[in-house]
């Protein structure tokens, strides 16, 4: 087999962000018809490189290079330009737009007198639409596909800008077994007709599948290639996850007693199947699994926020069942969100209100809030968890990430948790203030508090946890003991490949 | 409170203007009148605010303006002839019955913004819209009048103090503004009206009744429109359905002027009375304001604003405000990312960055 010339080249490529170098000299080639893979964890950097390739991102070092002539892609139109096509994880459609209308987005045919012209546009993406098997009539509104049928329509949109090289962020992670099935038949015509695709997944049996190589990342670095018909599941795990751990978790002094949460058959809304598992008093219970593997919903029930369509709670040897979030908080149940701007802290106002926001109402004895107590309070808190602050009266919106999440671990600390929800307690924030956030998590469990605790990170899942539920595609697919908790382990039940009981 | 100085600021700047221009500014009569203005438009703006202070707007408080002072003139004004006439119950009667109606129609708007998720600029559009032709019905297109009715000393008449006489409706503000202040500074109700306006779903997650206090600040809404209804029929005398129209534009200008945002999370009692006192002396002001010149041939020539200009400087000045809030929040922010960024640049120890 001779190789086809190369068509892409990306070379040292390195980007910083403020804090951070999220690429450090990273280098990915790709041939004219080859499906290629770009694989490691979250953060490994896959995403960066690509919005580089895509043109969202200018690299600080490095050089691309397109047919052997070095390019310079300052903007998604330029990438456009050079036939490069990024398809994000969610799909960037208009669902008020109908298929053709979404086919064309910004590049739309004109008549004289800047008149769309519907007709040449409806006729140019039936062409495409039958390119990837969709037989629907172009006038179809995008609200009406299905999530299968709107990845075609996105690489119909790829197709129609004459794109050589397509990149699939995650494309089957919305996908049922038979749209995937559609969507990998499309792929090797897109390969057979010369286009190259760079496909993102953490689904190894797809990746081992449908791919010519893989490129493995592991901390914005390049770690190697690997060629798919010589490589196998343990290879590219090992490869992915080999490396030293880097973050020291702080020991346990105590030990997990009686069972406090009993969670039987809770059907989350949007999940496949019931869940059912305990956690003990003095406890870390970890939730592992891939984005979007239905951890969060899960967590929302327990908190009140979403109502599970069936099954049972105890907490406490009693029934639980939070109608919306002050129900749970009543009950000592709290919850430190995943989207900490969105869902944890109201930026506006102060670190003293926000810490007494659940509990207001018990600063006002007869008539006034007591302020001097909120701050008494507050500032409590601002030792306890080290916020770094001039005052209590700062706000909120001053604060770096790590300091506000230490603010909303305060905001509940400060009102005696008995089960501490957390989900992902430190994402997107920097090591030192990791390092503190362990020590506390781990202290309130040798307290006596039940935590759970989702995280997305492998070395932190492990690292914190006595045990570790799995999720994978909406499904708890098991739950590991202490002796049985290793990268391998999880990573197996996490891409659905074998299942414990 | 740095928004509120400036606009306290501006409002001074702008009395002095008036002032030395046209020593009428500041004579009795006219101070009276102003006052009387500011406090009747205070009272509804107040309204507004706690409603635009969760991140809501209520469109629908002109209209409920006219409404409260229709029914109390339905049901109290005296028998007269012709095709509309009050019926002459007590004063109290149409007071009563027009604020529960006022409440009511609340009540309604804020079930059904709340438990329906329904846009508050919508419903309160239709309400305005209904309520307006709810006016229009009971009064038959025409007017109803209180003739010289007892009530009617609530709008023109005040408590003597001797030296001077404090308007009725400054009274009732002076109320509602204490209580108002209590309520959204010194309340649990205020806190969680501000993390609502702050981040609604942060409030959720802190397990603040969400969906109760949005509802509530329509009532509060309804309720003060109501309120100033009151001083409005009284002060006015003859109602007809357009009594209150665009009074709704008033009130957020108000608000929006003395410091809330209609992002939400933001705004004060003091601030909004600001706004609503720099409105109508602005108002007042292109009424009074004056250049007295003398021309070629030794005559005074008096030069005057021209009254058909007032919606344009009113305009102006709105968006000239909004625009210098605008501008300062870009370069506070942009002042903010600029030391974030120092701060975690400096925090990285000086190792090769290639260790990442």
């Amino acid at each position: 087999m001779t190789n086809p010339p190369l068509l892409l080249e990306m070379t040292s490529i390195t980007k910083r962000f403020p804090g951070v170098v999220a690429l450090s000299e990273v280098s990915l080639t790709l041939r004219k018809g080859e499906v290629l893979s770009l694989v490691g964890e979250n953060g490994a950097g896959k995403s960066t490189l690509m919005k580089v390739l895509g043109g969202v991102y200018q690299p600080d070092e490095g050089e691309i290079r397109i047919d052997g002539k070095a390019v310079v892609l300052d903007g998604v139109m330029a990438a456009k330009r050079h036939g490069i096509s990024l398809i994000h994880q969610e799909l960037m459609l208009a669902p008020n737009l109908d298929v053709a209308g979404n086919i064309f987005l910004g590049a739309e045919h004109l008549r004289a007198g800047g008149i769309l012209d519907r007709a040449s546009m409806n006729r140019k993406a039936a062409e495409m639409m039958k390119r990837v098997g969709l037989d629907l009539p172009p006038t179809t509104p995008l609200r009406n596909l299905t999530t299968g049928q709107m990845q075609m329509v996105e690489i119909a949109k790829s197709l129609a800008m004459d794109a050589r090289i397509i990149i699939m962020d995650e494309p089957t992670s919305s996908l049922t077994p038979v749209e995937a099935e559609k969507l990998f038949a499309i792929i090797a015509d897109l390969k057979a007709d010369g286009i190259s695709i760079v496909y993102i997944s953490h689904r190894f049996e797809e990746i081992l599948r449908i791919t010519d190589r893989i490129t493995v990342m592991r901390d914005g670095r390049y770690v190697g290639d690997l060629i798919t018909k010589d490589t196998d599941h343990d290879k590219l795990v090992s490869m992915m996850i080999g490396r030293d751990f880097t973050t020291r978790f702080p020991a346990r002094v105590g030990k997990p007693s009686e069972v406090a949460l009993e969670v039987q058959d809770l059907l989350v809304p949007g999940a496949t199947e019931g869940v059912s598992f305990s956690a003990r008093t003095g406890e870390i219970l970890g939730f592992a699994g891939l984005v979007g593997s239905g951890r969060t919903e899960l967590m929302r029930c327990l908190f009140g926020v979403d109502q599970p369509l069936g099954g049972t709670i105890r907490f406490e040897g009693q029934s639980f069942t939070p109608r919306r979030p002050s129900d749970a908080i009543n009950r000592g149940v709290y919850l430190v969100p995943e989207d900490r701007k969105q869902h944890g802290v109201v930026l506006p106002m102060s670190i003293a209100q926000n810490v007494t926001l659940p509990d207001i109402h018990t600063y006002k004895p007869v008539w006034w809030l007591q302020r001097e107590r909120e701050q008494v309070v507050a500032n409590e808190q601002l030792v306890a968890q080290a916020i770094k602050a001039p005052s209590v009266a700062q706000k909120v919106v001053n604060l770096s990430g790590g300091n506000q999440q230490k603010v909303v671990l305060g905001k509940w600390l400060a009102m005696r948790p008995k089960l501490l929800i957390l989900d992902e307690p430190t994402r997107g924030i920097d090591i030192g203030a990791k390092a503190e956030i362990y020590k506390k998590i781990s202290a309130l469990a040798d307290q006596g508090l039940t935590i759970l605790m989702v995280s997305s990170e492998m070395e932190e899942v492990i690292g914190m946890s006595d045990r570790v539920a799995v999720f994978s595609q909406r499904r708890l697919s098991g739950i590991l003991e202490k002796d049985q908790l290793s990268e391998h382990n999880i990573m197996e039940l996490m891409t659905g490949l074998v299942s414990h009981g | 409170m740095r928004k509120e100085l400036g606009m306290f600021c501006a409002l001074v700047a702008m009395c002095l203007i008036i002032g030395i221009s046209n020593a009428d500014f500041i004579n009795a009569a006219n101070l009276t009148n102003t006052t009387r203005q500011v406090a009747m438009l205070g009272i509804f703006a107040i309204g507004v605010g706690f409603v635009i202070i969760s991140g809501g707007i209520d469109l629908s408080i002109g209209s409920m303006i006219g409404l409260t002072g229709v029914v109390i003139a339905s049901i109290s004004a005296p028998v007269a002839d012709g095709v509309t006439s009050g019926a002459g119950y007590p004063i109290w009667v149409g007071i009563c019955v027009a604020m529960g109606v006022a409440l009511s129609i609340g009540l309604a708007q804020g079930l059904l913004i709340t438990r329906l998720n329904l846009q508050p600029f919508i419903v309160t559009l239709g309400g305005m819209l209904l309520i307006k032709g709810i006016s229009q019905t009971i009064t038959a297109g025409g007017n109803i009048s209180f003739g010289n009715h007892p009530f009617r000393a609530l709008g023109d008449e005040g408590l003597n103090l001797g030296f001077m006489e404090i308007p009725w409706p400054v009274l009732i503000f002076l109320g509602v503004a204490a209580v108002a202040t209590y309520v959204l500074h010194f309340s649990v109700f205020g806190r969680h009206l501000y993390a609502i306006g702050g981040n609604r779903d942060a409030a959720l997650y802190s397990g603040v009744p969400v969906k109760r206090i949005e509802c509530t600040t329509y009532v509060i809404s309804a309720g003060l429109a109501g309120v100033a209804g009151i001083t409005y029929a009284a002060y006015i005398g003859q109602m007809s359905h357009s009594v209150g129209e665009a009074y709704e534009l008033y009130a957020i200008t108000a608000a929006v002027l003395g410091g809330c945002s209609l992002r939400g999370g933001e705004g004060t009692i003091l601030g909004i009375f600001i706004g609503a006192a720099i409105i109508r002396v602005m108002e007042n002001g292109i009424n009074m304001f004056k250049l007295v010149t003398t021309n070629a041939a030794g005559q005074e020539v008096i030069w005057r604003l021209n009254e058909n200009w007032k919606n344009v400087i009113i305009g102006t000045v709105i968006l000239a405000a909004v625009v210098l809030d605008q501008v300062s929040h870009v370069l506070k922010n942009r002042k903010r990312t600029a030391t974030a960024q120092a701060k975690v640049v400096a925090a990285i120890p000086p190792v090769p960055p290639a260790t990442g």
